[in-house]
């Protein structure tokens, strides 16, 4: 190298000599006690509609259905366990903020009193809804609606296969 | 900067030195992988891809930054300098693998980077989740640290980019290594980016222990070889005769080799050979590599790093080749000798003090 660029080089290694170490040591002093994900958390993912253990679920009925021109395979699955869930899986992201999903007894475009609330759509990540006893109640409808724009971004019906809750 | 221009020169080391890297890289991956699924509890395996690539692509720019001082402390480690380029475009592309993931058909194992695994839970396209995400730029504990590890990615991208000789002979050399020199720069964004980010989660203390001796390892060999340098260049010789100074005694350089001064400013390499002595600049003009630490074959000076040869008495490269380096004025005094301070213009022919025996 020339002498300019050693010097450079000599001085730009002093400065990270020095700044790296205090660095290092000031995030490991300071280091938050914050828990980690395990076992014990598990339970907030699942109050959170987040499951990670699709493959051991046994698939009753799958359809695509189409929202605001984006295909969601939606699939009725039902877990080792005997209870079932509907799975949403947009190939898409939707562009839409803080988009809910409810399951209603007739096409609508607003949240009625009737509106079961089924959970969070986001991303092009699966997500597992539980079906509880109170949405068995021969829902006819998928409502998807942004609750961010306070709006409907469709309300679709839902494909009898999918609707088979208490078989 | 050959004759016939050819994307990449491969010959035989190169293709061994790219064998050896990759074999390593999968093998130290698979194992990464293999330990984490079989002994860690309750890793999901998407994390586990992702800690695999970030932590190889980290251990990579470790031992890339390591041989540049490791050389400049022997010159056993010149080998390694060879292809060091190669190297840092594969360094950058396991940190994109650990940015973005890895999704081709072909492959079996396709996983999701950090982008779509950690910022795909909300409602923001990841990518805006990224940079929104965390906004605690006034608190370095909670500081954004995934915004190091974008800025690393980015200098390491210009580097790859701009790592072929396509680029070096464009630049010139002292543009090149001073964009490249940005290496270091990313090196300190990406210690930050582990310890503000996989330190902060994962308290093992086998994790920060390597962190701590990776940093102490690739800082102390860089101070040491850099004091070193700096002791050399501070070496003042004494003007004998008008422009010219005395470097020393023929017998300090062995047949073939040079013995490197620093004179006005910056360094030349006074050469022995076939009862004669010839100086030119040290400074190669491919990568500016110390071409007195070469040594004569064939007649040429030949630079250590890429094997870049020159003439001695003119600096110039045999034909068909173009390069040329400054030479310098040559005398020899008894067994003293004897160079000028003022370099003449590259490729420009001197003749070679005689070895009166």
């Amino acid at each position: 190298m020339i002498q300019s660029r050693r010097k450079t080089h000599f001085y730009t290694v002093i400065f990270l000599s020095c700044s790296l170490p205090l660095v290092f040591l000031l995030g490991l002093l300071w280091r938050p006690q914050v828990p980690t994900v395990d076992k014990q958390t598990d339970r907030l993912f699942s109050q959170a509609n987040f499951f990670s253990t699709p493959e051991k679920d046994r698939v009753i009925a799958s359809e695509n259905l189409t929202v605001n021109n984006i295909n969601i395979l939606t699939e009725l699955v039902s877990s080792s366990q005997g209870r079932k869930y509907l799975s949403f899986q947009p190939s898409q992201a939707l562009q839409f903020a803080d988009i809910l999903v409810y399951l209603t007894n007739e096409k609508s475009e607003t949240i009625n009193q009737d509106a079961i609330l089924l959970g969070q759509l986001s991303g092009v990540n699966r997500r597992y809804f539980p079906i509880s006893q109170q949405s068995q109640k021969e829902p006819k409808y998928l409502l998807f609606y942004s609750l961010g724009q306070d709006k409907a971004i469709a309300s679709i019906p839902l494909p009898d296969n999918l609707s088979s809750f208490s078989n | 900067m050959s004759v016939n221009y050819q994307s990449i020169q491969w010959n035989r080391q190169k293709i061994i030195y790219d064998a050896i890297l990759l074999v390593s890289i999968v093998f130290y991956i698979s194992v990464f992988i293999f330990l984490s699924t079989y002994i860690g509890d309750d890793i999901d395996p998407n994390g586990i891809k992702i800690r695999a690539y970030g932590s190889a692509a980290f251990i990579l720019l470790h031992v890339i930054l390591s041989i540049g001082p490791l050389s400049r402390l022997s010159p056993k480690f010149y080998p390694l300098l060879f292809n060091r380029r190669h190297m840092g475009v594969t360094m950058f592309f396991l940190a994109l693998i650990h940015a973005i993931g890895l999704d081709l058909p072909f492959l079996p194992w396709n996983f999701l980077g950090v982008t779509t695994w950690y910022h795909d839970f909300g409602n923001l396209d990841p990518l805006v989740s990224l940079f929104v995400g965390n906004s605690h730029y006034n608190d370095f504990i909670r500081f954004p640290f995934e915004i190091l590890g974008v800025m690393a990615l980015v200098i390491l991208f210009l580097m790859a980019a701009t790592s072929h000789d396509f680029w070096l002979a464009n630049l010139t050399a002292p543009i090149w290594k001073a964009l490249h020199m940005g290496v270091y720069l990313a090196y300190g964004l990406l210690v930050g980016h582990v310890v503000l980010g996989a330190l902060q989660t994962n308290k093992h203390p086998f994790l920060s222990i390597s962190a701590l001796i990776g940093m102490v390892w690739i800082l102390g060999i860089h101070l040491i070889a850099g004091y070193r340098e700096s002791q050399k260049d501070k070496r003042v010789f004494t003007s004998t005769e008008a422009d010219f100074v005395d470097i020393g005694s023929i017998d300090e350089i062995p047949e073939n080799r040079a013995k490197v001064v620093n004179i006005a400013g910056e360094r030349v390499a006074v050469f022995k050979y076939d009862g004669k002595i010839s100086a030119i600049s040290n400074v190669c003009q491919h990568q500016n590599g110390p071409l007195g630490e070469g040594k004569i074959i064939d007649g040429c000076i030949t630079c250590p790093w890429h094997g870049y040869q020159y003439l001695p008495d003119c600096g110039a490269s045999p034909p068909p080749f173009e390069e040329r380096v400054p030479t310098f004025a040559v005398k020899v005094r008894g067994d003293r000798i004897l160079v000028c301070t003022t370099p003449n213009l590259p490729g420009t022919r001197i003749e070679p003090a005689i070895i009166r025996s």
